[in-house]
């Protein structure tokens, strides 16, 4: 008898059980304090076991070495993950936006499923050994096959732009241990898929393909990130700069993908290493920045970072926590972001020098500039984020009664919080042991590609921490004779300083809005009743635009089926006879 | 400088200097807002551009240096720009937010300006090490084109990345101009002289890594006394120059407004694209 599960152990799948299980420890410390908050309302132990099974369903889909159980896990995944995000279910928006991430992740596995019928078809198994041995063959049209199924199947779970939607409904609803988890790893489940079906499957693609990717993942992190700017909700606009991420490690994967189709396998294993360390830094930070949004929410009680402010003084863990975090993200050296960073960069600019066609050159080149704007753009988002929501003066009653958040979420956030600048320090040393797996999955035979002069941000960081000592030790000195007043803010002559003099989210990003406002379509109404109001709304264009006009389509083609099938019990059956018969033909024609 | 070209005597060079060591001696007012932010902020933007400095050539260069990677240099002064913006945030009144928005819109808008010369010294040198990319282009007696466009771009990004004119004003404090001074309004005392002598450094860093990427003629190879004299000269003479130019920017160009600013980086980045298809036809 057949084993149900087949378990593999190459890097690729170990690297990302690594990654799960890394982020799931601190996550799974931060969950004991941070369920408090549910208990009077909710079931604790069924969230408890849905976190469990969601994270050994993902630990089975990178673990597996087969499609039927990879395709069982990653159900499981979806199911489960889908009753984490309508946890809360006694609100009404949480249950809508929970069906919508339901169908999202049907239609990724309504597509992984056809493309690995392919793959069975193509190779005669379902083991991916096997796969492996009969894929070296395959011809250009059926690459493009797998290639476009596993772009939609993997690109639904990842959020690659016009399949985003979800995320940015999803992850406001959940839980913020569980959308730490849903951001940090499950995004990463599904770039594992991509990676190892492309990669390893295919083992190159057709330059087409490599294009596609390369321009899907530069709009991806554009659009996103441009949306992310102007939320003014926390965990949308942490849901946004996910998927800006994942645009990030998308394009460093379509730079690999040109890279290996001209046969230049050192440069596309720097690009595939940019993107697997960004995977590893991503997973640390973005959970962390959702930990620290989770431990704002448990203690204010609000998600709009406009009512908030000033929450330094009284959750301070959490503030050095989330600036870490926020250093990461906007790739401020030491912390971890910027070491992937310039290894994306670094794959961009060394692609052009080394590519031949000029019009490719011109592609990559203005690719660069985008993700080169994207970074510039995080960096205002996520500063935007952490400067609002804790710095300044308290912008509502909410933010001024504040509760004390419980030891296990510190502790959870504090790990995570080290990881970052351990791996921001030493990413050195994992990137030179990523390069090496990346050499053996592209088969280079020989040295790992030039990666020197890497150890020198330790000497940075060193040189900088002795120096701002000297700094310090040098003001302690100079500050002993003098004295050192604590006094208001100055409010420009007037008598106090009110908190809404201060600038807020929205202010914040005006200039942004005014210039890529289009992107978020945003609105900006002023009321004058009496006193006057300005409300600003932005909404996702895409969604605006594509998915409702195609609800739109649907809806105007139900109404015209209506008209033929109104009940009637023989027409029915006149229906069921015909497809019969059209499936009988193509079944012939085509098998 | 500036005070000869607009016709009046200016101060004495040493002023600046003077007055950091009358703000050290001043004791400090902090407001009951503020948080570690602005109490350790100060302190490592200064260690920040200290650090950087150390890792750029000044007049001497050769092949066998293994620090100075562009890179971390160009992220080093996130650093600065991080603490920068969140000290503007961070004590609660109305100009420190309106100095972050603004530095953070201009610097995301100038990001695209380094990558471009990143991306074109590459093309040019094949390395990223400042020492190298000096070394290399040392050699060079004929700039080309795109040579001189790329520089034009990185004027534009320094004075984006300083506060200059057109971007920002250094000189007033009119809340329309400011942005750099917006942000450090709350500071007092050290710490108001540990961000102004950062800034002052981080200019002159800049501009070394110009002087020394695009037009690094004279530069000291060997290290003789001979030859780091004329590079030191040279180096001083070039530096002087630069000072100037920025210098008649600034007195005969008026600060534009934000948005008229943030239109001069699309058209270099479209002379940046200009600059590398001259590369690749020429």
């Amino acid at each position: 008898m057949l084993p149900l599960i087949y378990f593999q152990n190459d890097w690729l799948s170990t690297y990302f059980v690594f990654i799960i299980i890394l982020i799931f420890i601190p996550v799974a410390i931060y969950t004991k304090g941070y369920i408090m908050e549910y208990k009077k309302h909710y079931n604790v132990n069924y969230m408890v076991f849905l976190i469990v099974l969601f994270v050994a369903s993902m630990i089975g889909v990178v673990a597996s070495s087969n499609a039927i159980s990879f395709l069982v896990f990653w159900e499981i995944m979806s199911i489960s993950s889908f009753f984490l995000v309508i946890y809360e279910y006694m609100h009404k928006e949480n249950l809508k936006a929970g069906i919508f991430y339901f169908v999202m992740t049907h239609i990724s596995g309504l597509f992984l499923m056809v493309m690995f019928a392919f793959l069975y078809k193509y190779t005669g198994s379902f083991n991916f050994s096997e796969i492996l041995k009969v894929s070296v063959g395959f011809a250009p049209n059926q690459k493009y096959i797998i290639f476009t199924l596993a772009l939609f199947g993997f690109g639904a779970k990842m959020g690659i732009v016009p399949l985003h939607a979800w995320l940015p409904k999803a992850h406001p609803t959940a839980p913020s241990n569980v959308s730490a988890l849903m951001s940090g790893v499950m995004l990463k489940v599904a770039l594992y898929g991509f990676i190892r079906v492309i990669f390893i499957f295919l083992r190159g693609t057709p330059l087409n393909c490599g294009i596609i990717v390369l321009i899907i993942g530069t709009i991806t992190a554009i659009f996103s990130i441009l949306n992310a700017l102007l939320q003014s909700n926390i965990k949308k606009l942490l849901a946004y700069s996910s998927a800006e991420n994942i645009g990030l490690i998308f394009a460093a994967l379509g730079i690999a993908m040109i890279l290996i189709d001209y046969n230049l396998k050192m440069l596309a294993s720097l690009a595939l290493t940019a993107a697997l360390l960004h995977c590893l830094n991503h997973a640390i930070f973005k959970s962390l920045l959702f930990l620290n949004a989770g431990s704002v929410l448990y203690a204010t009680g609000t998600k709009n970072m406009n009512e908030l402010g000033g929450l330094h003084q009284k959750m301070k863990f959490t503030a050095i926590c989330t600036f870490i975090g926020t250093c990461a993200i906007s790739a401020v050296p030491p912390f971890n972001g910027f070491a992937s960073e310039i290894l994306i960069l670094r794959s961009f600019i060394e692609a052009i020098t080394m590519v031949s066609n000029i019009w490719v050159i011109i592609l990559i080149f203005s690719c660069g500039i985008i993700v080169a704007l994207t970074s510039g753009a995080a960096f205002y988002a996520t500063v935007k984020s952490f400067g609002i929501t804790f710095l300044g003066k308290p912008r509502s009653k909410k933010a001024e009664h504040v509760k004390t958040i419980p030891l296990s979420m510190n502790i959870g956030q504090g790990i995570l919080a080290m990881l970052t600048i351990v791996t921001g320090v030493f990413s050195p040393f994992i990137i030179s042991k990523i390069s090496f797996y990346t050499n053996n999955i592209l088969e280079i035979n020989g040295e790992s590609p030039g990666f020197k002069n890497e150890t020198e941000i330790i000497t940075f960081t060193l040189l900088l921490i002795f120096i701002t000592f000297i700094i310090f030790i040098f003001n302690k000195i100079n500050s002993l004779n003098q004295k050192q007043q604590i006094n208001d803010t100055w409010a420009c002559g007037y008598k106090e300083d009110k908190p809404y003099i201060q600038y807020t989210g929205s202010g914040f990003v005006q200039p942004a809005a005014k210039i890529f406002g289009t992107i978020s379509n945003y609105n900006k109404k002023v009321n004058y009743k009496r006193t006057i109001h300005i409300s600003q709304t932005t909404s996702d264009i895409v969604e605006d635009y594509l998915y409702k006009s195609s609800l739109k389509a649907v809806n105007f083609l139900t109404t015209k089926i209506l008209k033929i099938s109104y009940g009637k019990i023989q027409l029915h059956i006149l229906h069921i006879f015909i497809s019969l018969i059209i499936a009988l033909v193509l079944v012939l024609k085509f098998v | 400088m500036k005070a000869t070209l607009r016709g009046y005597r200016g101060s004495s060079v040493v002023q600046p200097y003077y007055d950091l060591s009358k703000l050290l001696k001043k004791g400090r007012v902090i407001s009951n807002r503020s948080s570690f932010i602005t109490t350790i902020g100060p302190m490592v933007i200064l260690g920040a551009t200290i650090t950087t400095a150390f890792f750029i050539p000044v007049f001497y260069t050769s092949m066998e240096k293994t620090i100075g990677n562009l890179f971390i240099l160009m992220f080093a002064f996130g650093i600065v720009k991080m603490f920068t913006v969140l000290i503007g945030l961070d004590s609660s009144s109305t100009f420190g937010g309106m100095g972050s928005s603004r530095e953070s819109f201009i610097s995301m808008m100038a990001e695209p300006l380094i990558l471009f010369l990143m991306i074109f010294l590459y093309i040019e040198t094949n390395d990223f090490n400042v020492f190298h990319i000096s070394f290399i282009n040392s050699k060079i007696v004929h700039y080309d084109t795109a040579h001189l466009i790329t520089m034009v771009t990185f004027v534009i990004a320094i004075l984006a990345e300083n506060a200059r004119i057109p971007f920002d004003n250094p000189e007033t404090h009119l809340e329309l101009t400011m942005m750099h001074e917006a942000m450090i309004l709350d500071l007092s005392g050290s710490d108001l002289a540990y961000v102004e002598l950062s800034s002052y450094i981080k200019l002159i860093v800049y501009l070394i890594i110009l002087i020394n990427c695009f037009i690094p003629i004279g530069i000291a190879t060997t290290f003789t006394i001979s030859a780091l004299l004329i590079g030191f000269i040279s180096f001083i003479f070039k530096l002087l120059f630069c000072l100037l130019g920025i210098a008649i920017i600034e007195t005969t160009f008026a600060k534009s407004r934000l948005f008229r600013g943030a239109e001069l980086f699309p058209a270099m980045i479209s002379m940046g694209i200009v600059a590398i298809t001259l590369i690749y036809i020429l």
